[in-house]
């Protein structure tokens, strides 16, 4: 069981996931939602490559991990941007307050 | 009769993969004049305009010829080119394809057509260039496009090409009668040719349903006899081709007949589809295969053999071994004309005998297919209750004139009844009746020629005559002689109008011949040639007329089959000669008068220019008066040389402009397009005698009915009578000329006699009712046109009080109930709407509080509902 | 302190997770000795060091109350994750990982961070809420996941000797999934843009923008 296998890489991937899943829950901060967002990504990547490599072959997986890297860069890129927008309309980058459209 | 003693075969197809070019080149020239055309004229190039229209008649031409020669290279019996195209469509059993074809016939139609639309054409350029309607280019874009009309309508292999040649020569007239548009007048004459050929034309289809008709009845009462129904043999399949038109074709009922020829070939009458036709190209050399009697008629796998029953003698069961290499003949209806022939030319399909059996409504079906296809004839040919459009149509140019009312358009009726000879030579009743009508018109025509004063409007009811005289022809049954007829008038009368257009330029637009006279000094080519044209309208000996005229009343004479109402009237023929004769001495005095008007005497153009244009109003086509001081004065005496068209343009324009820079009227010869036109008409006028030689004279036939006779194979039956009385009866016609001839001489030479103006005085009555043409048009507007109106007026009072009294009525019962169904709508549905959209509102305003618009709240409920998934999962096993 | 209570509660919960999960297999008859006696090779050793080094970063990540922390933090589970990779065969994809996610978005994140809170302040803060629903949630999933992934019996095969992919990876891209890849390209234009209009800073028309925030 040391010895490593798939499930090895699958916990891994769990537990980043679940990691991820906590960072977004519980953070104020937007960056911080948003590095929540990059851990749970990384955690199906993770799973994408594992599951490539032990069952099917190929390179699948990889070029499906590659696409979640592209999108997650511009989920970054676009993230921040939108924080850098609320920023300056707030002053801050409290993700309470940007609840105006409820209104 | 020796009539069944000849077994015709199918007609042998001869490939000509060029046939469409003829009529292409007439049509692309119209494209580029009417797309360019008036950019060629803008940008100062009106001379591309002639020579595009021009050389694409020229194109057709030489196309023409060449086709000439190489059917004068096959043997007589496979004298038949084609050219499929495409299909167009199919319906059933029958198949319509975008097909030209070429028989003696059509060939020297298409001829015609060609060589003389050249020559016109030409005669157009110097005619029309300095035309006052400004528009070079549109008149020559509707005459290409009547050429290719024209074209269309001769070289048609079916029933539905024919049409739309058919209505499309009627629609190009239209356009051209009516070119002056601006002038309501020759508007409307081109409106009244236009209405006119449209109720000709639908007796023209409802001549073709019917026959279209009695087919399918012909088949129809064979299978009710007894014989097996139709069904398409796998054999049937092979021989006919495997293509797709060929497929459906085979469902037809065929007739095969026993013939030694390889089938590939004569095969499949209905097989331009087959490809075997086109895998052997090589065997056409033999000319002897095709020409087996077939006397035992195979009966066919499919039923014909009720119809064969019927013929003594057949050996069906010997037959039926041998039909599988026979060639055959697809029975049926049709609308291809080579197919239709096969049918009704070959005994052994039975179809003749079936076809005279029928019966419509009492009447047997032939005649009232020969009569109604008479009647669209006569509204293009303009027999006698339908010539009203012609005369009026001289409010066209007169190259038209010459074009469609001389050599082309009105010979289309002629042209349709000789191509359907084998349908009128079953009918002795269509016969009767075209050959009387024929006459009435001839006479009645020619009697109004008399006393016109228009130059044009005498060619015009010369024209009305001389067609009387073709259906004269077809309708005794002598079709090589209409159709000789047809080409000699196409050739003198075309002369005859080019040379009244000339005389008509000459005079600066003056049409009447009271204010022309002596112009055989000023214009002595157009005089040479329009001599020449009378001698031969007339019918002289050794010009073209007298041979055709001739022909033809000698065998109306000589014919004893006609029957008017089924029953035999064997005295129709000989009253026809008597009746002829008499418009034949018509003819020469109507053309000599016209002559001598025109060209002896003094001039009398001069004086009284802002003239009235006697009675006739029709008779002003002359153009407004150009305003053009700068004219040049020297009228040229004799055409200028110069070849180039701009500098002939040039001339046209200085001559028709010539006299008006001063006072003398003085008229002047037309430029050099106008009088080699008419040379080279004149010419033919008399060089075409050759192809009429009578036998009397020669000891063999004609060669024109030698070329002829493979298309017109209907056997009418003809009294035998001797050479001696023949010569008697030529002697008679020229005799009649010269009578005719005589009587102008007298009363017109020089215009010095008072005797016209005082017969004229004695018999008013008589001049003015024939002057004003019988008043037919009168008529007409009496019988037809004021009762229409009328007719209209109540229908219209019927529409504005009855009609509309219900609509409106039902438009206020609908009003209430709206006005009830509103009512309930504001009330009740409204109110049911309205209360759905305020709980929507409120609904969206309570509910928004749980759009927090923070992200962990959205994500718990992710999750939540997510679980709440995987738990539904187990509960659900 | 209720943060300290939290990660002692993650703690424990992976900690209940490893031995249920272990239990889990023994109870199916997993073999036992070869876990506790089994061979730790150095390739092995390496990937536990990694994982950790994985788990470690995301946990401070999460946990962290200071956001430029959570961002090395970030680093350290992103430069775990590629090295993990590389223990899959997937050295293009380790490469991409050091140079997109490291090379790009962390960077991007740490800017952002510097830009959003004044450097000036002492307290770049991290605030996080709801700590004890988060606990809840991890209690919820981790467990979940961590039983699913090893109680499974997934169809492995034998994987592939260590070899190069790049020349495969793009092969794959230019023909089966040459779509999705040209749709990639558009979404990043679409990206690209739409970070620049959204970020820019609006222009008044009567002062010129001067101010870098």
């Amino acid at each position: 069981m040391l010895h490593v296998g798939l499930q090895h890489f699958l916990v891994v991937g769990a537990l980043l996931f679940s990691l991820g899943l906590l960072t977004v829950a519980t953070r104020r901060n937007a960056i911080g939602v948003l590095m929540g967002v990059e851990l749970i990504l990384n955690g199906a990547n993770v799973n994408f490559v594992a599951f490539n490599h032990y069952v099917t072959g190929g390179v699948s997986g990889q070029v499906f991990a590659l696409f979640v890297i592209v999108l997650a860069a511009a989920e970054a890129a676009v993230g921040l941007a939108i924080v850098l927008a609320i920023f300056q309309t707030f002053r801050s980058i409290d993700v309470r307050l940007a609840d105006t459209m409820r209104e | 009769m020796e009539h069944a003693s000849h077994a015709l075969g199918p007609v042998l197809v001869e490939h000509a993969s060029y046939l469409w070019l003829v009529p292409l080149f007439p049509l692309l020239g119209a494209l580029v004049n009417v797309l360019f055309g008036w950019r060629f004229e803008r940008s100062g190039k009106k001379s591309l305009v002639h020579v595009v229209a021009v050389g694409a008649m020229a194109l057709s031409f030489l196309t023409a010829a060449y086709a000439f020669v190489q059917m004068l290279h096959l043997p007589a019996e496979r004298r038949f080119l084609q050219n499929t195209l495409w299909n167009l469509f199919s319906a059933g059993r029958v198949t319509v394809d975008l097909a030209f074809a070429l028989d003696p016939l059509s060939m020297m139609m298409v001829l015609i057509i060609t060589f003389i639309g050249t020559l016109i054409h030409l005669f157009s350029v110097g005619y029309m260039w300095e035309d006052e309607a400004k528009a070079y280019w549109r008149f020559f874009a509707w005459l290409n496009l009547f050429v290719f009309s024209m074209l269309l309508l001769v070289m048609g292999d079916n029933f539905v090409l024919m049409f739309f040649g058919w209505e499309g020569v009627g629609l190009c007239s239209y356009g051209l009668i009516a070119f002056y548009y601006t002038d309501r007048e020759k508007a409307a004459a081109g409106m009244k040719a236009f209405v006119v050929n449209r109720f000709g034309d639908f007796g023209f289809l409802a001549g073709l349903f019917l026959l279209f008709w009695g087919l399918g009845g012909a088949w129809a009462a064979s299978c009710h006899t007894g014989g097996p129904s139709y069904q398409a043999t796998p054999g049937m399949h092979s021989l006919a081709g495997a293509s797709d038109a060929a497929a459906s074709l085979a469902l037809a009922p065929r007739v095969s007949l026993r013939e030694h020829a390889a089938p590939a070939k004569h095969g499949a009458p209905a097989g331009h589809a087959a490809p075997a036709e086109h895998a052997a190209p090589a065997e056409h050399a033999a000319p002897a295969e095709h020409a087996a009697p077939a006397e035992h008629a195979v009966p066919a796998e499919h039923g014909a053999a009720a119809e064969h029953g019927t013929a003594p003698g057949h050996a069906t069961a010997s037959a039926k071994g041998e039909h599988g290499v026979g060639a055959q003949v697809m029975v049926g209806p049709t609308l291809n004309f080579r197919e239709l022939r096969d049918q009704v030319v070959i005994e052994e399909t039975g179809i003749a005998e079936h076809l005279k059996d029928q019966r419509v409504w009492g009447v047997a079906l032939l005649a009232l297919v020969g009569i109604f296809l008479f009647v669209g004839a006569m509204g293009k040919s303009a027999q006698l209750p339908l010539y009203v459009w012609l005369p009026d149509a001289m409010a066209g140019p007169t190259p038209v004139s010459a074009l469609i009312h001389a050599a082309t358009m009105v010979t289309a009726g002629v042209y349709m009844v000789a191509r359907l000879n084998f349908i009128f030579a079953l009918s002795p009743s269509a016969m009767g009746w075209v050959a009387l009508i024929g006459t009435l018109t001839a006479v009645f025509a020619a009697s109004i020629g008399f006393f016109q004063y228009d130059i044009k409007k005498v060619l015009a009811y010369s024209t009305v005559s001389q067609l009387g005289f073709m259906f004269i022809g077809v309708g005794v049954g002598v079709y090589w002689a209409g159709a000789y007829h047809l080409l000699t008038h196409a050739f003198f009368k075309a002369c005859l109008f080019l040379g009244s257009g000339s005389v008509i330029l000459g005079c600066h637009h003056e049409q009447d011949m009271r204010k022309m006279g002596g112009l055989k000094k000023y214009m002595p080519i157009t005089r040479w040639t329009y001599l020449i044209a009378c001698w031969a309208i007339a019918g002289f000996p050794w010009a073209a007329g007298f041979y055709s005229k001739d022909e033809i009343l000698w065998k109306a004479f000589t014919s004893e089959h006609l029957a008017l109402f089924g029953t035999a009237t064997p005295w129709l023929g000989p009253a026809i000669y008597i009746a002829g004769l008499l418009a034949a001495t018509g003819t020469s005095f109507y053309m000599f008068r016209s002559y001598f008007m025109t060209f002896t005497g003094e001039y009398r153009g001069g004086q009284g220019h802002g003239h009235e244009h006697g009675e006739d109003p029709h008779a002003s086509v002359a153009a407004p008066h150009h305003a053009d001081p700068h004219g040049h004065h020297d009228a040229h005496p004799a055409p200028d040389p110069a070849p180039a068209h701009g500098a002939h343009g040039h001339d046209a324009h200085g001559q028709a402009h010539g006299g008006h820079g001063g006072h003398g009227h003085t008229p002047h010869e037309s430029p050099w397009t106008i009088t080699l036109v008419l040379v080279v008409l004149a010419a033919g006028a008399v060089l075409c005698s050759l192809l009429g030689l009578p036998a009397a004279w020669t000891g063999h036939e004609p060669l024109l009915e030698q070329w002829l006779s493979p298309a017109l194979t209907a056997e009418v039956p003809f009294v035998h009578k001797p050479h001696a009385l023949e010569f008697v009866f030529q002697a008679l016609g020229v005799g009649a000329g010269a009578i005719g001839f005589v009587f102008a001489w007298v009363l017109y030479k020089d215009n010095k006699s008072k005797v016209p103006a005082a017969l004229k005085e004695k018999f008013l009555g008589v001049w003015t009712v024939v002057y004003n043409k019988y008043y037919v048009d009168e008529l007409y507007d009496l019988v037809v046109i004021r009762p229409s109106l009328a007719w209209s007026r109540a229908l219209s009072w019927f529409d504005g009080h009855i009609i509309d009294w219900l609509v409106n009525f039902a438009g206020s019962v609908a009003r209430g109930f709206a006005g009830i169904d509103g009512w309930i709508d504001k009330h009740f549905v409204d109110g049911a709407v309205n209360a759905v959209a305020t709980l929507t509102i409120e609904g969206g305003r309570t509910l928004r509080r749980v759009q927090t618009g923070r992200i962990q709240t959205y994500l718990y409920g992710a999750l939540a509902g997510g679980l709440a998934v995987i738990l539904l999962n187990f509960l659900i096993p | 302190m209720p943060r300290k209570i939290v990660i002692w509660v993650v703690l424990a919960a992976l900690v209940v997770t490893f031995v249920g999960v272990l239990g889990a297999r023994m109870a199916e008859g997993a073999v036992l000795p070869e876990i506790i006696l089994g061979p730790l090779g150095l390739t092995d050793a390496l990937f536990y060091l990694f994982a950790a080094m994985t788990f470690a970063g995301a946990a401070t990540v999460a946990l962290s109350k200071n956001i430029l922390h959570s961002a090395l933090g970030l680093l350290a589970a992103l430069m775990g994750t590629g090295s993990l990779y590389v223990f899959l065969s997937a050295d293009f994809l380790a490469v991409t990982q050091l140079l997109v996610y490291i090379g790009g978005v962390l960077v991007l994140i740490l800017f952002a961070v510097m830009l959003t809170n004044r450097i000036t302040e002492v307290k770049i803060s991290n605030a996080s809420l709801g700590l004890v629903g988060g606990g809840a949630l991890l209690v919820a999933t981790v467990p979940v996941l961590v039983f699913v992934a090893i109680a499974t019996p997934w169809a492995t095969i034998v994987p592939a000797e260590l070899a190069p992919t790049t020349r495969e990876i793009g092969n794959a891209f230019l023909t089966r999934w040459l779509l999705p890849f040209e749709l990639a390209s558009l979404v990043l234009l679409a990206t690209l843009i739409g970070a620049v209009v959204i970020a820019r800073k609006e222009l008044k028309q009567d002062e010129p923008d001067t101010s870098v925030s």
